[in-house]
């Protein structure tokens, strides 16, 4: 079967330049949206992390542009605007929505996400959304992450099911009043509102100019060709892997007492190179849980198709095109797939989201050398936690916010080693980090350190990326520190031989040097001269670390990702000299010995 | 004292120009504001001020905070002195016969056009050129589509000039 001749022939009108100059028009409306809202963001996880992602969907609600959205963010938005044409049959230029609903199509409630549908000519064509991480939601606790709730009314987060803020270009003000009377820090919270509605409105502006300059018959016709080139080019890279069906499982870390064993994360992939298709089918998973860790529809979705658009070709588009080409099987009512109201989704996202896509893509391993990736560093330790309290050098102004400034290790892939400014598996490099002068000026916090870790990365013929420590405390009033982590108990997983990462840990460190570890979920509070100090994860291994080549291990000591014990040890390769007095150098005779005596222990 | 020295050398046309770095409450970046006036002294000017960030926010970023404080952060003054025009006259280096050939060149899929190709270094000031044509300059190439002319200003530029509809 050729999908080509599934695509009627004088349906083909637009050009091949044309396609490419349009579809780089509308990205470049996306990367607008993505200005403005970072130029405009006042809280840091929006105007320095950039935890938000922007994209167009089209009238019918397929994912139609993301450019360099989070892909835990991007895909969703074609349900968040399904949901929107659903709960509403009047429609019209002038209005913009807020949704937020896990249960209509979000990723979870502390994404808010404005939505605005762009009209031509009286015709609704295409949606632009702007979807961002919020300092605060309205949380029954000071965090977006609230791993505890029982179900959403202990969550406490207001939920908008696409609600409509404005009308006729005017904001509905009744909706603005609910939300700064239950959101902390309601001028930041207003402000990243409009940092939205600006950010949605540019687009719609930006989209009106491409319509006036080409025309709507051609920009219609477009959409159609872009959908089905993607398709095309998503069926091709499936085409050349092998057919399998793998089974694998994982486990998010035990979080005593809430969950003792931790929480099973299971996919089946069915790859099917004839017909061009992936099946990714998350129906064995467990039923929904009392707590906030459940997976919302979009994430369940999200985060395992991420997964597998990782181990394909960068350069396919992300769009509902080339998602014809999968298909995701999902069970109402299961931790992992549709969740069922009113369990929570607070922390649907990251955790077990970042545990779904680091098991679909070394799953992909499975199909033999060179397919697939390893798992990338995850946990949301220390250095993403969620601070909060009184600034006293500002009247003690209440704050909040997320931190995003600490580091995960990137998986290593068949090509490469992992990328080293990972963050976490779910945005997979694509976000920012917060700069630790900015947040020293806007926060009452101060950073000791942040630094590389060595020998910590998953070891493999291609290594993982280190992770980070961390360590900062408040630099006046007493600071509350939530934090849900992961990774402290069951690190990332290498493939192919290929080694795990480190496990993570936490400790607060009082005025006297004393470590006491904290837990991996929960909440803290630090007084001035106490120290949160955080060891973060790195990515597994890719292969037999005693494969690798000697020169590559050198590379990692003069950088000192590893030491020089950690090469003899691991990688059987011996160095002699010093670094210091660039001395040091590779003993080949030594290290063939080392490698041979590695792998005879190894047979025993 | 600046202005007045060269001012002095002749250099009497002259402009100033003020802006300021502006920004709402607990952004982080900042955009520049025109200045209505070279001093701000008067509550006018400040409300011209505040106005004029409004104005340019929303031109922007399509949004604006009435509600919000805004701070002023880095003010900037800008003299610009009229040069007196220079005579530049750039004219052919090369002798432009033979200079100019043609091939075929494809402008879309299926539309291949027979096509001037012209040496840069051979083109006189004021000469018209029109499309379907390339421009092999030494440092770049220029494409002028069907419907696109081009002429050599006396400062040695293209200025290229789009026609739609006309080819």
């Amino acid at each position: 079967m050729d999908s080509d001749s599934e695509i009627p022939n004088e349906a083909k009108t637009l050009s091949p330049m044309l396609l490419a100059v349009l579809s780089n028009r509308f990205d470049g409306v996306v990367r607008e949206m993505t200005n403005t809202m970072l130029r405009t963001g006042r809280s840091a996880v929006i105007n320095s992390a950039r935890d938000f992602s922007c994209g167009i969907t089209t009238a019918d609600n397929e994912l139609f542009a993301t450019a360099e959205g989070l892909p835990a963010h991007v895909y969703g938005l074609n349900l968040q605007t399904a949901a929107m044409c659903e709960f509403h049959d009047d429609i019209a230029e002038g209005d913009a929505y807020l949704h937020n609903d896990p249960y209509s199509g979000n990723s979870h409630p502390a994404d808010h996400t404005l939505i605005v549908p762009v009209f031509w000519e009286g015709e609704h064509l295409f949606n632009v959304c702007a979807k961002a991480h919020q300092a605060d939601i309205g949380n029954s606790l000071p965090t977006t992450y609230h791993a505890a709730a029982r179900d959403v009314y202990e969550e406490g987060a207001l939920i908008f099911p696409a609600v409509r803020v404005q009308r006729k270009h005017e904001t509905i003000d009744d909706i603005i009043r609910m939300c700064q009377r239950r959101i902390r820090v309601p001028d930041y919270w207003h402000g990243d509102f409009l940092s939205m509605l600006g950010s949605a409105r540019t687009g719609e502006k930006r989209i009106h100019d491409i319509l006036q300059k080409y025309g709507k018959a051609t920009i219609k016709r477009f959409a159609t060709e872009w959908f089905d080139y993607s398709e095309v080019r998503m069926r091709q890279a499936i085409r050349e892997l092998p057919a399998a069906t793998i089974e694998r499982e994982s486990f998010h870390d035990p979080m005593p007492p809430m969950l003792p064993d931790g929480i099973p994360v299971r996919v089946k992939l069915v790859v099917d190179p004839i017909a061009g298709t992936i099946e990714i089918d998350l129906t064995s998973n467990i039923d929904c849980m009392d707590n906030g860790l459940n997976l919302s529809e979009a994430c369940s979705i999200s985060n395992s198709a991420a997964g597998v658009y990782n181990c394909l070709p960068s350069d396919i588009p992300r769009n509902g095109g080339s998602y014809r080409c999968l298909s995701v099987k999902l069970r109402e009512g299961a931790a992992i797939g549709i969740p069922r109201f009113p369990h929570s989704c607070s922390v649907a996202t990251t955790n077990v989201s970042e545990r779904l896509l680091n098991l679909v893509q070394a799953a992909l391993a499975d199909l033999g050398e060179g397919y697939g990736l390893a798992e990338g560093g995850l946990g949301m330790g220390a250095g993403y936690s969620v601070i909060s309290g009184k600034d006293a050098r500002h009247e003690d102004h209440s704050y909040v916010n997320q931190l995003i400034i600490g580091n995960n290790g990137g998986p290593a892939s068949p090509e490469c080693d992992g990328w080293l400014t990972y963050g976490l598996p779910v945005v997979a490099g694509l976000m920012y980090r917060d700069s630790v002068e900015i947040n020293e000026l806007s926060y009452p916090i101060h950073f000791k350190e942040i630094r590389l870790t060595q020998d910590t990365t998953g070891a493999g013929f291609n290594r993982g990326a280190p992770g980070a420590r961390i360590t900062y405390g408040p630099s006046n009033h007493p600071m509350t520190v939530v934090f849900a982590a992961d990774a402290q108990v069951n690190p990332a997983r290498g493939v192919r031989g290929g080694g795990d990462g480190n496990v993570g840990a936490m400790h607060v460190v009082d005025e006297n040097g004393n470590k006491t570890r904290a837990p991996s979920v929960g909440e803290i509070e630090l007084k001035k001269g106490a120290w949160l100090s955080g060891l973060e994860t790195s990515g597994g291994g890719y292969g037999d670390p005693l494969l690798r080549e000697p020169a590559r291990v050198l590379d990692d000591v003069l950088e000192r990702y590893v030491s020089p014990s950690y090469a003899a040890d691991v990688y059987g390769v011996v160095l002699t000299g010093q670094a210091d007095d660039e001395s040091l150098v590779l003993d080949l005779a030594a290290t063939n010995a080392r490698r041979a005596e590695l792998k005879a222990a190894r047979i025993a | 004292m600046f202005a007045e020295k060269l001012a002095a050398r002749g250099f009497d046309e002259r402009t100033t120009h003020y802006r300021v770095d502006a920004h709402y409450a607990a952004q982080v970046w900042d955009i520049a504001v025109d200045l209505p006036a070279s001093r701000v002294e008067s509550t006018t000017v400040v409300d011209e001020l505040i106005e004029a960030f409004h104005a340019n926010h929303r031109r922007i970023f399509s949004v604006e905070d009435r509600a919000s404080p805004i701070e002023f952060l880095n003010w900037t003054g800008r003299l610009a002195i009229s040069l007196p025009q220079a005579n530049v006259t750039a004219s052919a280096t090369v002798d432009a016969v033979g200079a100019r050939t043609t091939r075929t060149a494809l402008f879309d899929i299926d539309d291949a056009r027979e096509t001037t190709i012209v040496r840069g270094d051979t083109v006189s000031v004021g000469e018209l050129i029109v499309g379907p044509a390339i421009i092999e300059e030494a440092t770049t190439t220029l494409v002028l589509p069907p419907g696109v002319h081009a002429t050599l200003s006396s400062a040695d530029s293209y200025m290229i000039e789009w026609e739609p509809g006309v080819e």
